[in-house]
């Protein structure tokens, strides 16, 4: 009786749900669903309306437990319904995990993918997917920043644009690669990422327009603002106020 | 957008089944009863048929509580009804909701420990939602072994619990300008935020992989839809960061990063990566965007600051404060927060006067390193006009600075780490308004 209880509270809650979709008209009979199966003891159904993985029916115990690692595991419940276990804390990391998602770009290039990009393509890439954030020609902004039309290095009274201010076009791919377009971030391929980046730096007058990025051309690209930056740690250059 | 509302965390469910057998039909009648079943589907999610058995529309204020029986047992309190504690949405009509900032309500709190639910937030893509079962900590790079850990993994790790503050960098940057004369605590120095942090420290995780001796950097990234990334120095790790899973209490919650994100006590809170999904060990930095294009500090001579991390000694007044005011003359306690990212903060002043005379306020409770201590100061208001400001000290003897003592180094282009002295004018008929602008 009290294994078989569970599996019915489901029903009468998966019932609750389409009658809500339903409408109000039809929310009453809900109720009623729901206190037919109730009985006056609450109790035996709670488990079963757990999170997943939702215990089988056979998988319950007379007094309700989900079905578990056993009696030699840990008998204070972990939290939640994860998977649990008494040995090691953790497992190897394989290769295939990490190169899923190791996906950094950094200075020098490490991280870049195959494939390439051509400047033609990139104003087609940002046609599609960014100017209707960042405007037509990317110089307007929008609802994003304003990306290009701006000479670097960046001083007092410049707007901050990919040309102006970013030291290192490794970041330009790697940022537009994990977070963009905005709406539907890493939905670029490798190449349009390529090429994207192509049309933003020969708009900004970086690269020519018969540049090709790919992963040896890339990195040989020169931000006008690079050597701007300089670094406060570990030497810190605050506090700067006595 | 925010998470109030959004699923629970797989771990609370059973709690709240049962709870829901026996009390929640009339929850369910009274919800779908105000306001319809799409918009209950819509608030509390398919997938979860518990809800609380109280909501605010359930709320009834006897003329006598003592002659009516009382509101009900419920599976989530809520606040009186006569209190109203909000964040602030930077900008509610902005077009990307998912990414900006809410500020915390710093003028209707007290003592230190901001509740979880009016923590500020900054979202650079929108929260995201993570199943925890699904979710991996993955760690690699110069290390002896990569390793994967579930929450359940780290769960099994010795943890430790602090009281730290988390600071957005961009905190208080309307101090540069100089801010609205209607700005308030709120919407100037609303990014910072207090909470008991329980977790593992990332020096265990360190030893459990064998990190490479030669390893300085590493990089922490978020599983959210920014993927968020920001390198950290290893000598940090090793000193006092934590994987925390646990806020106030309970699981932290997902507009703070649910299951499981990094705290670096005092550091900016950009770095500290919600979602955390990867850490890489390298041996420099990474430049991602959020350490060369954003979270730079840009001066007059043209150069720019990188990796400036501490969030250095700051202090606000938060009662009275602009949105608030004072009935008339006579005894009044001036009440406020301070904290530094360099250690514990040893000293507060107040001044009633625009900073000619100062006097020690009193700190409540234990001043902890990284965290926030509430000050007060009994005042006589002689109903004149009067500016108030606060003044910190740490415990390296550092004191905070003026605005202009601020202004006259970094100049009008720099955007982070604002934490001059804030003033505000209260005016004769008792109101306030932000002192930075002239009245």
């Amino acid at each position: 009786m009290t294994s078989r209880r569970g599996p019915l509270a489901d029903t009468g809650s998966q019932l609750v749900r389409w009658l809500m979709l339903g409408g109000l008209a039809l929310f009453a009979l809900a109720l009623v669903a729901c206190d037919g199966d109730d009985d006056g003891d609450g109790t035996a159904t709670a488990t079963q309306a757990t999170a997943s993985p939702t215990p089988t029916e056979d998988g319950e115990d007379p007094e309700g437990t989900p079905a578990g690692p056993g009696p030699e595991a840990f008998t204070t419940p972990a939290p939640g319904e994860g998977p649990r276990s008494g040995g090691e804390i953790g497992e190897p990391a394989s290769e295939d995990v990490i190169a899923a998602l190791d996906i950094d770009v950094v200075p020098g290039g490490a991280g870049l993918p195959d494939g390439s990009g051509t400047v033609a393509a990139g104003s087609d890439v940002y046609a599609t997917n960014c100017a209707r954030c960042h405007g037509a020609t990317g110089t307007e902004g929008g609802i994003g920043p304003r990306l290009v039309g701006e000479e670097g290095p960046w001083e007092p009274g410049k707007a901050i644009t990919i040309g102006s201010y970013w030291p290192y076009a490794e970041t330009v791919y790697d940022y537009i690669r994990r977070a963009m377009p905005f709406d539907a971030p890493g939905s670029l391929s490798d190449d349009e990422v390529y090429a994207v980046v192509a049309w933003l730096l020969a708009e900004e007058g970086i690269i020519e327009d018969d540049v090709e990025l790919n992963a040896e051309t890339l990195p040989q690209v020169r931000m006008p603002n690079r050597e701007s930056f300089f670094a406060c740690w570990p030497e810190e250059c605050r506090p700067d106020v006595p | 957008m925010s998470d109030e509302h959004g699923p629970e965390p797989a771990r609370n469910e059973s709690e709240q089944s049962e709870v829901h057998r026996g009390l929640s039909r009339r929850g369910f009648l009274a919800s779908a009863a105000a306001a319809g079943g799409a918009y209950f589907l819509g608030r509390f999610g398919p997938a979860s048929a518990q809800t609380p058995t109280i909501s605010e529309d359930d709320i009834v204020v006897p003329d006598d509580p003592t002659k009516t029986l009382g509101m009900s047992l419920s599976q989530r309190g809520l606040r009186s009804p006569f209190v109203h504690v909000q964040r602030q949405i930077n900008d509610p009509n902005a077009p990307l909701g998912a990414a900006g900032w809410t500020f915390s309500p710093l003028q209707d709190l007290e003592g230190t420990i901001t509740p979880a639910d009016l923590h500020f937030e900054r979202h650079h893509s929108g929260v995201a939602m993570i199943d925890p079962a699904e979710h991996r900590l993955v760690v690699h790079g110069m290390v002896q072994q990569p390793k994967q850990y579930t929450l359940w993994d780290l769960e099994r790790m010795p943890q430790e619990s602090h009281i730290y503050f988390v600071e957005c960098s961009g905190n208080s940057l309307a101090g540069y300008p100089g801010g609205d004369a209607d700005s308030t605590a709120q919407s100037i120095h609303g990014l910072v935020s207090t909470s008991e942090w329980v977790g593992v420290p990332m020096r265990h995780i360190v030893e459990d992989v064998g990190l490479d001796p030669a390893s300085t950097w590493a990089l922490f990234e978020g599983s959210d839809a920014a993927v968020m990334t920001r390198s950290v120095p290893v000598e940090k790790l090793m000193e006092d960061a934590l994987i925390a899973l646990y806020q106030n209490g309970e699981p932290i919650r997902p507009a703070q990063g649910y299951p499981m994100r990094l705290i670096l006590p005092g550091w900016e809170g950009n770095m500290q990566i919600k979602w955390l999904r990867r850490i890489e060990f390298g041996d420099a930095p990474f430049y991602t965007k959020e350490e060369t294009r954003h979270y730079t500090d840009r001066l007059p001579d043209g150069r720019s600051r990188q990796f400036t991390y501490a969030m250095e000694a700051k202090s606000v007044i938060t009662r009275p404060s602009p949105g608030q005011g004072l009935a008339g003359a006579g005894r009044w306690t001036i009440s406020g927060i301070a904290w530094s990212g360099r250690g514990r903060i040893e000293r507060v002043e107040v001044s009633t006067d625009g900073g000619s005379t100062w006097e020690d306020a009193a700190l409540l409770g234990e001043s902890r390193t990284r965290s926030t201590v509430r000050f007060h100061h009994p005042w006589e208001w002689d109903g004149e006009e009067a500016m108030l400001m606060s003044r910190a000290t740490d415990d390296t003897g550092y004191v905070q600075p003026t605005r202009e003592a601020l202004l006259e180094v970094r100049g009008p282009d720099y955007t982070y780490h604002y934490n001059g002295i804030q003033s505000w004018r209260l005016h004769p008929d008792g109101t306030l308004s932000n002192g930075y602008v002239d009245a």
